[in-house]
Protein backbone atom coordinates (compact mmCIF):
# COMPACT_ATOMS: atom_id res chain seq x y z
CA UNK A 1 0.00 0.00 0.00
CA UNK A 2 1.75 3.37 -1.12
CA UNK A 3 0.98 5.74 1.49
CA UNK A 4 0.77 8.90 -0.86
CA UNK A 5 -2.59 6.89 -1.84
CA UNK A 6 -3.94 5.89 1.58
CA UNK A 7 -2.75 9.46 2.49
CA UNK A 8 -5.42 10.84 -0.58
CA UNK A 9 -8.15 8.45 0.53
CA UNK A 10 -8.09 9.03 4.14
CA UNK A 11 -8.59 12.72 2.99
CA UNK A 12 -11.05 12.64 0.58
CA UNK A 13 -14.36 13.91 1.11
CA UNK A 14 -15.79 10.63 -0.32
CA UNK A 15 -15.70 7.36 1.97
CA UNK A 16 -15.55 4.85 -0.33
CA UNK A 17 -14.36 3.65 -3.79
CA UNK A 18 -12.32 0.91 -5.39
CA UNK A 19 -8.22 0.13 -5.26
CA UNK A 20 -6.31 -0.48 -8.67
CA UNK A 21 -3.29 -2.69 -8.29
CA UNK A 22 -2.01 -5.99 -9.54
CA UNK A 23 -1.67 -9.57 -7.56
CA UNK A 24 1.16 -11.61 -8.24
CA UNK A 25 0.01 -14.68 -7.77
CA UNK A 26 2.47 -16.85 -6.73
CA UNK A 27 3.17 -14.56 -3.87
CA UNK A 28 -0.33 -13.80 -2.96
CA UNK A 29 0.07 -10.08 -2.95
CA UNK A 30 -1.73 -7.43 -3.77
CA UNK A 31 0.27 -4.20 -5.13
CA UNK A 32 -1.85 -1.13 -5.07
CA UNK A 33 -1.50 1.14 -7.87
CA UNK A 34 -4.66 3.52 -8.08
CA UNK A 35 -7.14 4.85 -5.97
CA UNK A 36 -10.84 5.63 -7.51
CA UNK A 37 -11.88 8.81 -5.31
CA UNK A 38 -15.26 9.89 -6.69
CA UNK A 39 -14.77 10.20 -9.88
CA UNK A 40 -10.87 10.66 -10.28
CA UNK A 41 -8.25 7.82 -10.09
CA UNK A 42 -5.44 9.07 -8.66
CA UNK A 43 -2.07 7.03 -9.40
CA UNK A 44 0.57 6.10 -6.85
CA UNK A 45 3.91 8.54 -7.53
CA UNK A 46 5.77 5.54 -5.57
CA UNK A 47 5.10 3.16 -9.00
CA UNK A 48 9.28 2.36 -8.61
CA UNK A 49 8.93 1.26 -4.93
CA UNK A 50 6.42 -1.29 -5.76
CA UNK A 51 7.37 -2.75 -9.26
CA UNK A 52 11.10 -2.84 -9.68
CA UNK A 53 11.04 -6.76 -9.46
CA UNK A 54 7.61 -7.57 -10.74
CA UNK A 55 7.34 -5.53 -13.89
CA UNK A 56 9.05 -8.54 -15.64
CA UNK A 57 6.34 -10.92 -14.01
CA UNK A 58 3.66 -8.37 -15.83
CA UNK A 59 4.94 -8.92 -19.00
CA UNK A 60 5.22 -12.65 -18.26
CA UNK A 61 1.60 -12.80 -17.52
CA UNK A 62 1.76 -13.92 -13.99
CA UNK A 63 0.68 -10.48 -13.03
CA UNK A 64 -3.32 -9.73 -12.99
CA UNK A 65 -5.02 -6.53 -12.69
CA UNK A 66 -7.68 -6.44 -9.87
CA UNK A 67 -9.78 -3.72 -7.73
CA UNK A 68 -10.53 -4.20 -4.15
CA UNK A 69 -12.72 -1.69 -2.04
CA UNK A 70 -11.88 0.50 0.25
CA UNK A 71 -14.33 2.18 3.01
CA UNK A 72 -13.19 5.17 5.48
CA UNK A 73 -14.89 4.23 8.60
CA UNK A 74 -14.57 6.32 12.10
CA UNK A 75 -11.54 5.66 13.97
CA UNK A 76 -12.25 2.44 16.25
CA UNK A 77 -15.04 1.26 14.41
CA UNK A 78 -13.06 -1.81 13.44
CA UNK A 79 -11.97 -2.62 16.31
CA UNK A 80 -15.44 -3.80 17.82
CA UNK A 81 -15.48 -6.87 15.32
CA UNK A 82 -12.38 -9.29 16.63
CA UNK A 83 -10.90 -10.85 13.70
CA UNK A 84 -12.24 -14.54 12.78
CA UNK A 85 -15.34 -14.15 15.21
CA UNK A 86 -19.20 -14.21 13.07
CA UNK A 87 -21.00 -11.16 13.38
CA UNK A 88 -24.66 -10.73 11.91
CA UNK A 89 -24.35 -10.17 8.06
CA UNK A 90 -26.56 -7.16 7.76
CA UNK A 91 -24.53 -5.32 11.02
CA UNK A 92 -21.01 -5.92 9.28
CA UNK A 93 -22.25 -4.68 6.11
CA UNK A 94 -23.66 -1.64 7.11
CA UNK A 95 -21.48 -0.77 9.29
CA UNK A 96 -19.01 -1.01 6.52
CA UNK A 97 -21.55 0.44 3.85
CA UNK A 98 -21.35 -2.94 1.63
CA UNK A 99 -24.01 -3.86 -0.09
CA UNK A 100 -25.12 -7.48 1.49
CA UNK A 101 -24.98 -8.83 -2.05
CA UNK A 102 -21.61 -7.97 -2.15
CA UNK A 103 -20.98 -10.24 0.81
CA UNK A 104 -22.46 -12.67 -1.29
CA UNK A 105 -21.25 -16.46 0.06
CA UNK A 106 -17.82 -15.63 -1.76
CA UNK A 107 -14.96 -13.88 0.12
CA UNK A 108 -13.87 -10.44 -0.55
CA UNK A 109 -10.93 -8.39 -0.24
CA UNK A 110 -11.57 -5.13 1.53
CA UNK A 111 -9.08 -2.16 2.60
CA UNK A 112 -10.50 0.02 5.73
CA UNK A 113 -9.00 3.22 5.89
CA UNK A 114 -9.03 5.58 9.74
CA UNK A 115 -7.88 8.87 10.02
CA UNK A 116 -6.05 9.98 12.93
CA UNK A 117 -4.01 12.77 13.61
CA UNK A 118 -0.77 11.55 13.10
CA UNK A 119 -1.80 10.00 9.63
CA UNK A 120 -4.01 7.40 7.78
CA UNK A 121 -3.97 3.78 9.33
CA UNK A 122 -4.92 0.99 6.09
CA UNK A 123 -6.28 -2.38 7.44
CA UNK A 124 -7.30 -5.05 4.89
CA UNK A 125 -9.54 -7.39 5.66
CA UNK A 126 -10.97 -10.89 3.89
CA UNK A 127 -14.75 -10.91 4.41
CA UNK A 128 -16.02 -14.49 4.34
CA UNK A 129 -19.85 -14.82 4.79
CA UNK A 130 -21.54 -17.95 5.03
CA UNK A 131 -25.87 -17.57 5.40
CA UNK A 132 -26.61 -14.69 7.34
CA UNK A 133 -23.35 -14.46 9.35
CA UNK A 134 -20.17 -12.97 8.30
CA UNK A 135 -16.71 -12.67 10.10
CA UNK A 136 -13.76 -10.65 9.23
CA UNK A 137 -9.97 -12.48 8.85
CA UNK A 138 -7.25 -9.80 8.71
CA UNK A 139 -4.56 -9.31 5.66
CA UNK A 140 -0.97 -8.11 6.30
CA UNK A 141 -0.75 -4.63 4.92
CA UNK A 142 2.85 -3.39 4.40
CA UNK A 143 2.76 0.32 3.97
CA UNK A 144 5.25 1.55 0.97
CA UNK A 145 6.68 4.98 2.06
CA UNK A 146 8.18 7.19 -0.85
CA UNK A 147 11.91 7.19 0.99
CA UNK A 148 12.31 4.64 3.41
CA UNK A 149 14.52 4.92 6.21
CA UNK A 150 16.65 1.69 5.79
CA UNK A 151 18.62 2.14 8.71
CA UNK A 152 15.75 1.75 11.26
CA UNK A 153 16.96 -1.05 13.21
CA UNK A 154 20.78 0.17 12.93
CA UNK A 155 22.76 2.34 15.86
CA UNK A 156 22.78 6.04 14.00
CA UNK A 157 26.43 6.24 15.38
CA UNK A 158 27.76 3.56 13.18
CA UNK A 159 26.05 5.02 10.65
CA UNK A 160 27.01 8.62 10.93
CA UNK A 161 30.38 7.68 11.83
CA UNK A 162 30.97 5.82 7.77
CA UNK A 163 28.59 8.59 6.02
CA UNK A 164 31.51 10.87 4.92
CA UNK A 165 34.02 7.82 3.82
CA UNK A 166 34.63 7.44 0.58
CA UNK A 167 35.61 3.74 -0.96
CA UNK A 168 37.05 2.69 -4.22
CA UNK A 169 36.31 -0.82 -5.19
CA UNK A 170 37.94 -2.69 -8.21
CA UNK A 171 35.80 -5.83 -9.33
CA UNK A 172 32.03 -6.16 -9.31
CA UNK A 173 32.36 -10.18 -9.91
CA UNK A 174 30.65 -12.17 -6.84
CA UNK A 175 33.37 -10.63 -4.09
CA UNK A 176 33.25 -7.07 -5.08
CA UNK A 177 29.31 -6.87 -5.75
CA UNK A 178 28.87 -8.00 -2.43
CA UNK A 179 31.37 -5.56 -0.58
CA UNK A 180 30.68 -3.06 -2.24
CA UNK A 181 26.23 -4.14 -0.74
CA UNK A 182 28.13 -4.77 2.25
CA UNK A 183 29.66 -1.50 2.71
CA UNK A 184 26.67 0.63 1.80
CA UNK A 185 24.32 -1.66 4.08
CA UNK A 186 26.86 -0.21 6.82
CA UNK A 187 26.69 3.41 5.95
CA UNK A 188 29.25 4.04 3.20
CA UNK A 189 28.40 7.78 1.86
CA UNK A 190 30.59 7.33 -1.66
CA UNK A 191 31.51 4.16 -3.56
CA UNK A 192 33.52 4.21 -6.74
CA UNK A 193 33.29 1.08 -8.41
CA UNK A 194 35.74 -0.27 -11.32
CA UNK A 195 34.61 -2.96 -13.43
CA UNK A 196 34.36 -3.96 -17.51
CA UNK A 197 32.37 -6.82 -17.40
CA UNK A 198 29.08 -7.89 -17.81
CA UNK A 199 27.00 -10.33 -16.27
CA UNK A 200 26.94 -13.59 -17.78
CA UNK A 201 24.51 -16.64 -17.29
CA UNK A 202 26.99 -18.74 -15.61
CA UNK A 203 27.68 -15.08 -13.55
CA UNK A 204 24.58 -14.96 -11.14
CA UNK A 205 25.07 -18.28 -9.77
CA UNK A 206 27.51 -16.40 -6.72
CA UNK A 207 26.76 -12.94 -7.78
CA UNK A 208 24.01 -10.19 -5.83
CA UNK A 209 22.43 -9.68 -9.39
CA UNK A 210 20.18 -12.59 -10.96
CA UNK A 211 19.25 -13.46 -14.43
CA UNK A 212 17.12 -10.32 -14.58
CA UNK A 213 20.63 -8.15 -14.81
CA UNK A 214 22.41 -10.91 -17.48
CA UNK A 215 23.65 -8.53 -20.19
CA UNK A 216 24.12 -5.83 -18.13
CA UNK A 217 27.57 -4.16 -16.69
CA UNK A 218 28.07 -5.50 -13.10
CA UNK A 219 28.51 -2.31 -11.94
CA UNK A 220 25.25 -1.20 -13.29
CA UNK A 221 23.57 -3.63 -11.35
CA UNK A 222 25.52 -3.17 -8.11
CA UNK A 223 24.47 0.70 -8.66
CA UNK A 224 20.84 -0.28 -8.54
CA UNK A 225 21.04 -3.33 -6.11
CA UNK A 226 22.32 -0.44 -3.70
CA UNK A 227 19.98 2.13 -4.85
CA UNK A 228 16.87 -0.35 -5.00
CA UNK A 229 17.65 -0.35 -0.82
CA UNK A 230 17.11 3.24 -0.96
CA UNK A 231 20.67 3.27 0.74
CA UNK A 232 21.87 6.69 0.65
CA UNK A 233 25.11 5.71 -0.60
CA UNK A 234 26.20 7.89 -4.06
CA UNK A 235 27.69 4.96 -6.41
CA UNK A 236 30.26 6.12 -9.14
CA UNK A 237 30.94 3.55 -11.46
CA UNK A 238 33.79 3.51 -14.17
CA UNK A 239 33.60 0.43 -17.16
CA UNK A 240 36.79 0.23 -17.49
CA UNK A 241 39.70 -2.87 -16.59
CA UNK A 242 42.21 -1.05 -14.29
CA UNK A 243 44.98 -2.66 -15.88
CA UNK A 244 44.74 -1.36 -19.09
CA UNK A 245 43.61 2.07 -18.42
CA UNK A 246 46.08 2.46 -15.15
CA UNK A 247 46.15 6.70 -16.28
CA UNK A 248 42.30 6.58 -15.25
CA UNK A 249 42.34 4.85 -12.18
CA UNK A 250 45.43 6.69 -10.86
CA UNK A 251 43.43 9.70 -11.51
CA UNK A 252 40.45 8.83 -10.12
CA UNK A 253 42.57 8.19 -6.81
CA UNK A 254 43.96 11.89 -6.79
CA UNK A 255 41.01 13.48 -7.31
CA UNK A 256 38.69 11.48 -5.05
CA UNK A 257 41.06 10.46 -2.47
CA UNK A 258 39.14 7.40 -1.14
CA UNK A 259 39.87 6.67 2.43
CA UNK A 260 40.03 3.01 1.18
CA UNK A 261 40.39 0.95 -2.03
CA UNK A 262 39.48 -2.82 -1.75
CA UNK A 263 40.41 -5.47 -4.88
CA UNK A 264 38.47 -7.76 -5.26
CA UNK A 265 39.59 -9.19 -8.31
CA UNK A 266 41.09 -12.65 -9.70
CA UNK A 267 43.80 -11.21 -11.52
CA UNK A 268 47.26 -10.78 -9.99
CA UNK A 269 47.95 -7.72 -12.58
CA UNK A 270 45.54 -5.59 -10.89
CA UNK A 271 45.93 -6.26 -7.16
CA UNK A 272 50.16 -5.36 -7.97
CA UNK A 273 48.57 -2.43 -9.89
CA UNK A 274 46.79 -1.52 -6.92
CA UNK A 275 49.51 -2.01 -4.30
CA UNK A 276 51.30 0.06 -5.86
CA UNK A 277 49.51 2.79 -6.83
CA UNK A 278 48.00 2.37 -2.80
CA UNK A 279 51.42 2.54 -1.39
CA UNK A 280 52.57 5.64 -3.10
CA UNK A 281 49.44 7.11 -2.64
CA UNK A 282 49.53 6.22 1.19
CA UNK A 283 45.65 4.59 0.90
CA UNK A 284 45.16 1.45 3.20
CA UNK A 285 44.24 -1.02 0.39
CA UNK A 286 41.81 -4.04 1.28
CA UNK A 287 43.07 -7.22 -1.01
CA UNK A 288 40.91 -10.28 -1.20
CA UNK A 289 40.38 -13.29 -3.08
CA UNK A 290 39.30 -17.25 -3.57
CA UNK A 291 42.22 -19.72 -3.83
CA UNK A 292 42.28 -23.60 -4.67
CA UNK A 293 38.78 -23.61 -6.12
CA UNK A 294 36.99 -22.30 -3.21
CA UNK A 295 38.40 -23.87 -0.66
CA UNK A 296 40.75 -21.42 0.83
CA UNK A 297 40.06 -17.13 1.25
CA UNK A 298 43.16 -14.80 1.63
CA UNK A 299 42.06 -11.01 2.96
CA UNK A 300 45.38 -8.84 2.95
CA UNK A 301 44.77 -4.95 4.55
CA UNK A 302 47.56 -3.05 3.36
CA UNK A 303 48.43 -0.25 5.75
CA UNK A 304 51.32 2.34 3.63
CA UNK A 305 54.38 2.41 5.22
CA UNK A 306 52.91 0.76 8.23
CA UNK A 307 52.03 -2.86 7.39
CA UNK A 308 53.12 -4.99 4.55
CA UNK A 309 52.48 -4.62 1.34
CA UNK A 310 51.48 -7.27 -1.86
CA UNK A 311 54.45 -7.08 -2.92
CA UNK A 312 55.93 -8.04 0.33
CA UNK A 313 53.70 -10.79 0.89
CA UNK A 314 54.64 -12.71 -2.59
CA UNK A 315 58.70 -11.96 -1.53
CA UNK A 316 57.86 -13.57 1.90
CA UNK A 317 56.20 -16.48 0.07
CA UNK A 318 59.13 -16.78 -2.24
CA UNK A 319 59.33 -19.22 -5.28
CA UNK A 320 56.50 -21.42 -3.95
CA UNK A 321 54.18 -18.46 -4.56
CA UNK A 322 53.53 -19.67 -8.55
CA UNK A 323 53.79 -22.88 -10.47
CA UNK A 324 56.19 -25.41 -9.92
CA UNK A 325 57.80 -25.70 -13.10
CA UNK A 326 58.73 -29.70 -12.73
CA UNK A 327 54.99 -30.34 -11.82
CA UNK A 328 56.18 -30.53 -8.04
CA UNK A 329 53.58 -30.58 -5.03
CA UNK A 330 53.39 -26.91 -4.44
CA UNK A 331 54.01 -25.49 -0.94
CA UNK A 332 50.83 -22.73 -1.74
CA UNK A 333 47.54 -23.01 -3.02
CA UNK A 334 48.73 -20.40 -6.18
CA UNK A 335 49.91 -23.80 -7.99
CA UNK A 336 46.68 -22.97 -10.23
CA UNK A 337 47.30 -19.36 -10.56
CA UNK A 338 45.26 -16.80 -9.04
CA UNK A 339 43.02 -15.90 -12.27
CA UNK A 340 42.28 -19.62 -12.81
CA UNK A 341 41.10 -20.12 -9.07
CA UNK A 342 37.99 -18.14 -9.29
CA UNK A 343 36.29 -19.56 -11.97
CA UNK A 344 36.18 -23.04 -10.41
CA UNK A 345 35.42 -21.51 -6.78
CA UNK A 346 32.05 -24.18 -6.17
CA UNK A 347 30.05 -22.25 -3.94
CA UNK A 348 28.19 -18.82 -3.24
CA UNK A 349 28.85 -19.14 0.54
CA UNK A 350 32.82 -19.39 -0.14
CA UNK A 351 32.52 -16.18 -1.59
CA UNK A 352 30.51 -14.84 1.16
CA UNK A 353 32.66 -15.71 3.83
CA UNK A 354 35.69 -13.92 2.05
CA UNK A 355 34.05 -11.03 1.08
CA UNK A 356 32.52 -10.73 4.56
CA UNK A 357 35.68 -10.80 6.36
CA UNK A 358 36.96 -8.41 3.90
CA UNK A 359 34.10 -6.07 4.64
CA UNK A 360 34.80 -6.36 7.92
CA UNK A 361 38.58 -5.40 7.91
CA UNK A 362 37.21 -2.38 5.42
CA UNK A 363 35.39 -1.46 8.54
CA UNK A 364 38.09 -1.53 10.90
CA UNK A 365 39.83 1.12 8.57
CA UNK A 366 36.92 3.57 7.93
CA UNK A 367 35.55 2.88 11.50
CA UNK A 368 38.53 1.79 13.83
CA UNK A 369 36.38 2.79 16.77
CA UNK A 370 33.13 0.92 16.58
CA UNK A 371 35.54 -1.77 14.66
CA UNK A 372 38.06 -2.68 16.32
CA UNK A 373 41.20 -3.94 15.30
CA UNK A 374 41.81 -7.77 13.93
CA UNK A 375 45.15 -9.42 15.65
CA UNK A 376 47.18 -9.52 11.95
CA UNK A 377 46.60 -7.73 8.92
CA UNK A 378 47.05 -10.76 6.60
CA UNK A 379 43.95 -13.26 7.16
CA UNK A 380 43.64 -16.58 5.65
CA UNK A 381 40.56 -18.02 5.59
CA UNK A 382 39.89 -22.33 5.13
CA UNK A 383 36.70 -23.56 4.43
CA UNK A 384 38.36 -27.52 5.34
CA UNK A 385 40.37 -28.68 7.47
CA UNK A 386 43.54 -29.11 5.67
CA UNK A 387 47.34 -30.13 5.86
CA UNK A 388 47.68 -30.12 2.39
CA UNK A 389 49.60 -26.75 1.98
CA UNK A 390 52.42 -25.20 4.38
CA UNK A 391 51.75 -22.74 6.83
CA UNK A 392 50.02 -20.49 6.80
CA UNK A 393 47.55 -22.14 4.28
CA UNK A 394 47.16 -24.89 6.66
CA UNK A 395 43.88 -25.57 8.88
CA UNK A 396 43.02 -27.35 11.99
CA UNK A 397 39.56 -27.59 11.90
CA UNK A 398 37.12 -26.20 8.87
CA UNK A 399 35.86 -22.86 8.61
CA UNK A 400 39.12 -21.77 10.65
CA UNK A 401 40.54 -18.14 10.16
CA UNK A 402 44.25 -18.36 10.22
CA UNK A 403 45.85 -14.37 11.75
CA UNK A 404 49.27 -14.10 9.83
CA UNK A 405 51.71 -11.71 11.27
CA UNK A 406 53.62 -10.05 8.57
CA UNK A 407 56.17 -7.65 8.72
CA UNK A 408 56.83 -4.65 6.06
CA UNK A 409 60.04 -5.78 4.36
CA UNK A 410 63.04 -3.61 4.13
CA UNK A 411 63.95 -4.48 0.26
CA UNK A 412 60.29 -4.37 -1.05
CA UNK A 413 60.57 -2.51 -4.37
CA UNK A 414 57.39 -1.41 -3.43
CA UNK A 415 57.38 0.18 0.23
CA UNK A 416 60.77 -0.91 1.32
CA UNK A 417 63.67 1.22 1.84
CA UNK A 418 64.25 4.21 -0.67
CA UNK A 419 66.79 2.99 -2.83
CA UNK A 420 70.34 3.56 -2.37
CA UNK A 421 70.88 4.95 -5.64
CA UNK A 422 68.54 7.59 -5.38
CA UNK A 423 70.76 8.60 -1.81
CA UNK A 424 71.50 12.34 -1.53
CA UNK A 425 69.27 13.41 -4.76
CA UNK A 426 66.85 15.65 -4.74
CA UNK A 427 64.15 13.63 -6.43
CA UNK A 428 61.34 16.21 -7.96
CA UNK A 429 64.52 18.39 -9.41
CA UNK A 430 65.77 15.12 -11.32
CA UNK A 431 62.58 14.49 -11.75
CA UNK A 432 62.20 18.14 -13.71
CA UNK A 433 65.37 17.50 -15.53
CA UNK A 434 64.57 14.25 -17.03
CA UNK A 435 61.27 15.24 -18.28
CA UNK A 436 62.61 18.41 -19.37
CA UNK A 437 65.49 16.52 -21.68
CA UNK A 438 63.14 13.80 -23.23
CA UNK A 439 64.68 12.84 -26.39
CA UNK A 440 68.11 13.88 -25.70
CA UNK A 441 71.03 11.86 -24.80
CA UNK A 442 71.78 11.78 -21.02
CA UNK A 443 74.01 14.81 -20.19
CA UNK B 1 48.10 10.47 -13.93
CA UNK B 2 50.92 8.55 -15.76
CA UNK B 3 53.07 6.27 -13.15
CA UNK B 4 55.91 8.57 -13.63
CA UNK B 5 54.10 11.67 -12.65
CA UNK B 6 52.48 9.34 -9.54
CA UNK B 7 56.38 8.18 -8.39
CA UNK B 8 59.04 10.22 -9.12
CA UNK B 9 61.36 8.06 -7.67
CA UNK B 10 60.87 5.52 -9.88
CA UNK B 11 61.69 7.65 -12.95
CA UNK B 12 64.74 8.96 -11.59
CA UNK B 13 65.49 5.42 -10.63
CA UNK B 14 65.06 4.04 -14.10
CA UNK B 15 66.72 6.54 -15.85
CA UNK B 16 69.75 7.02 -13.55
CA UNK B 17 70.63 3.22 -14.02
CA UNK B 18 69.90 3.34 -17.76
CA UNK B 19 72.18 6.02 -18.37
CA UNK B 20 74.63 4.33 -16.53
CA UNK B 21 74.99 1.27 -18.23
CA UNK B 22 73.92 2.29 -21.41
CA UNK B 23 74.76 5.81 -22.29
CA UNK B 24 74.10 6.20 -25.25
CA UNK B 25 69.93 5.47 -24.87
CA UNK B 26 67.67 8.18 -24.78
CA UNK B 27 64.34 8.14 -23.01
CA UNK B 28 61.51 9.60 -24.93
CA UNK B 29 57.74 10.40 -24.21
CA UNK B 30 55.29 9.19 -27.04
CA UNK B 31 51.90 11.43 -28.40
CA UNK B 32 49.90 8.98 -25.80
CA UNK B 33 52.64 9.98 -23.10
CA UNK B 34 54.12 6.83 -22.88
CA UNK B 35 57.68 6.48 -22.23
CA UNK B 36 59.98 4.67 -24.30
CA UNK B 37 63.83 3.77 -24.38
CA UNK B 38 65.57 3.98 -27.49
CA UNK B 39 69.18 2.76 -28.64
CA UNK B 40 71.72 0.99 -30.18
CA UNK B 41 74.22 -2.43 -29.02
CA UNK B 42 76.79 -4.60 -30.75
CA UNK B 43 78.15 -7.37 -29.42
CA UNK B 44 79.79 -10.53 -30.74
CA UNK B 45 78.63 -13.80 -31.00
CA UNK B 46 82.11 -16.04 -31.31
CA UNK B 47 83.56 -15.34 -34.71
CA UNK B 48 80.73 -13.48 -35.66
CA UNK B 49 80.17 -9.68 -35.95
CA UNK B 50 76.52 -9.31 -36.36
CA UNK B 51 74.77 -5.71 -37.35
CA UNK B 52 74.49 -3.11 -35.04
CA UNK B 53 70.66 -4.32 -32.77
CA UNK B 54 68.89 -0.99 -32.37
CA UNK B 55 65.95 -1.53 -29.56
CA UNK B 56 62.86 -0.33 -28.13
CA UNK B 57 61.80 -0.52 -24.34
CA UNK B 58 58.41 0.76 -23.94
CA UNK B 59 57.17 1.37 -20.40
CA UNK B 60 53.13 0.00 -20.25
CA UNK B 61 50.54 2.01 -18.97
CA UNK B 62 50.06 -0.33 -15.65
CA UNK B 63 53.92 -0.09 -14.85
CA UNK B 64 55.38 -1.47 -12.95
CA UNK B 65 52.41 -3.61 -12.19
CA UNK B 66 53.15 -5.23 -15.20
CA UNK B 67 56.71 -5.49 -17.57
CA UNK B 68 58.20 -3.17 -20.38
CA UNK B 69 57.91 -4.21 -24.07
CA UNK B 70 61.49 -4.94 -25.47
CA UNK B 71 61.60 -4.99 -29.17
CA UNK B 72 64.32 -5.14 -31.52
CA UNK B 73 64.22 -2.69 -34.23
CA UNK B 74 67.35 -3.11 -36.48
CA UNK B 75 68.26 -5.52 -37.93
CA UNK B 76 64.34 -6.16 -39.03
CA UNK B 77 63.30 -9.56 -37.54
CA UNK B 78 60.98 -12.08 -40.37
CA UNK B 79 57.51 -11.54 -38.70
CA UNK B 80 56.78 -15.53 -38.90
CA UNK B 81 59.94 -16.23 -36.12
CA UNK B 82 57.59 -15.70 -33.33
CA UNK B 83 56.84 -18.21 -30.52
CA UNK B 84 58.21 -20.22 -28.15
CA UNK B 85 61.20 -21.16 -30.45
CA UNK B 86 61.90 -17.68 -30.61
CA UNK B 87 60.96 -16.21 -27.88
CA UNK B 88 58.98 -13.67 -29.29
CA UNK B 89 55.15 -12.56 -28.16
CA UNK B 90 52.95 -13.45 -31.11
CA UNK B 91 51.60 -10.80 -31.57
CA UNK B 92 53.55 -7.44 -31.45
CA UNK B 93 56.90 -9.67 -31.68
CA UNK B 94 58.54 -8.26 -28.45
CA UNK B 95 60.44 -10.42 -26.88
CA UNK B 96 59.79 -13.10 -24.04
CA UNK B 97 62.06 -12.02 -21.68
CA UNK B 98 60.00 -13.02 -18.40
CA UNK B 99 56.99 -15.01 -18.20
CA UNK B 100 54.50 -12.32 -16.47
CA UNK B 101 53.36 -14.09 -13.76
CA UNK B 102 57.70 -14.16 -12.87
CA UNK B 103 57.96 -10.30 -13.34
CA UNK B 104 59.91 -8.89 -10.51
CA UNK B 105 58.74 -5.07 -9.76
CA UNK B 106 62.12 -3.89 -8.93
CA UNK B 107 63.43 -4.79 -12.25
CA UNK B 108 64.80 -1.52 -13.53
CA UNK B 109 65.21 -1.03 -17.55
CA UNK B 110 68.65 -1.15 -17.74
CA UNK B 111 68.32 -4.96 -16.44
CA UNK B 112 65.83 -5.35 -19.87
CA UNK B 113 68.14 -4.05 -22.59
CA UNK B 114 70.64 -6.52 -20.84
CA UNK B 115 68.16 -9.51 -22.07
CA UNK B 116 67.34 -7.45 -24.75
CA UNK B 117 71.20 -8.26 -25.55
CA UNK B 118 71.47 -11.70 -24.32
CA UNK B 119 68.84 -12.27 -26.66
CA UNK B 120 70.28 -10.86 -30.43
CA UNK B 121 73.25 -13.04 -28.58
CA UNK B 122 70.65 -16.43 -29.08
CA UNK B 123 69.23 -15.16 -31.87
CA UNK B 124 72.52 -15.06 -33.89
CA UNK B 125 73.68 -17.62 -32.71
CA UNK B 126 71.08 -20.35 -33.66
CA UNK B 127 70.49 -18.31 -37.01
CA UNK B 128 74.54 -19.28 -37.69
CA UNK B 129 74.23 -23.28 -36.76
CA UNK B 130 76.07 -22.56 -33.42
CA UNK B 131 73.10 -23.46 -31.16
CA UNK B 132 70.67 -25.86 -31.63
CA UNK B 133 68.09 -23.69 -29.35
CA UNK B 134 67.81 -20.63 -27.66
CA UNK B 135 67.94 -20.64 -23.58
CA UNK B 136 65.40 -20.25 -21.41
CA UNK B 137 67.43 -17.27 -19.80
CA UNK B 138 70.81 -15.73 -20.31
CA UNK B 139 73.13 -16.30 -23.07
CA UNK B 140 73.91 -20.01 -24.66
CA UNK B 141 77.22 -21.20 -23.92
CA UNK B 142 78.38 -21.84 -27.33
CA UNK B 143 80.46 -24.73 -28.37
CA UNK B 144 84.14 -24.72 -27.72
CA UNK B 145 85.37 -23.58 -30.57
CA UNK B 146 83.59 -20.25 -31.14
CA UNK B 147 83.89 -19.77 -26.67
CA UNK B 148 86.46 -17.37 -27.15
CA UNK B 149 84.59 -14.25 -28.04
CA UNK B 150 81.61 -15.23 -26.93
Amino acid sequence: MPLDLAVAVAEAETTAGWFGGGTLQSEQVFAVTSAQIGTDTKYTGYFDQLFPHRSLDAIEGSFREKLAPWRKIRPDTIESYRPYQWFETTQLSSELSLEDTEMGDNKICLCVIERYDEGPKVRAFLIESRADSSRLLPMEVIMVPRNPDPYVRIPAELIGALLDKRVTIIGAGSGGGEVALDLACAGVGQIVLFDDDRLHSENYIRHILTKREVGRMKIAGVKDAIRERCLPTKVTGHELNIVLWADKFRESLSENRPELVICATDSRDSRRLANVCCVVFGIPLVIAGILDAGRIGEILLVRPGESACYECIRMGLGATLETPESGERSLTPYAGGEEADLQFAVQRFDVGFVSSIATRVALQVLDPSSYGRLPADYLIWGREKSAEYSDPFRFEHPLSLNYVPLSKRDDCPVCGLPNTDLEGLDIDEEFAEIIADLGKLPA
Amino acid sequence: MTWYELDHSRLVLEYLRVSRSYPNCVLNRASDATLFWTGKSTIEVGPIRPETMAFRVDYPEDFPATYPNAFIVRPELPPEEVGHKWHRWPRRGSICFVMPKNWQIGTTADEIILKLEDWYFNYIALKNGLIEEMPEVGRAILPGEFRANG
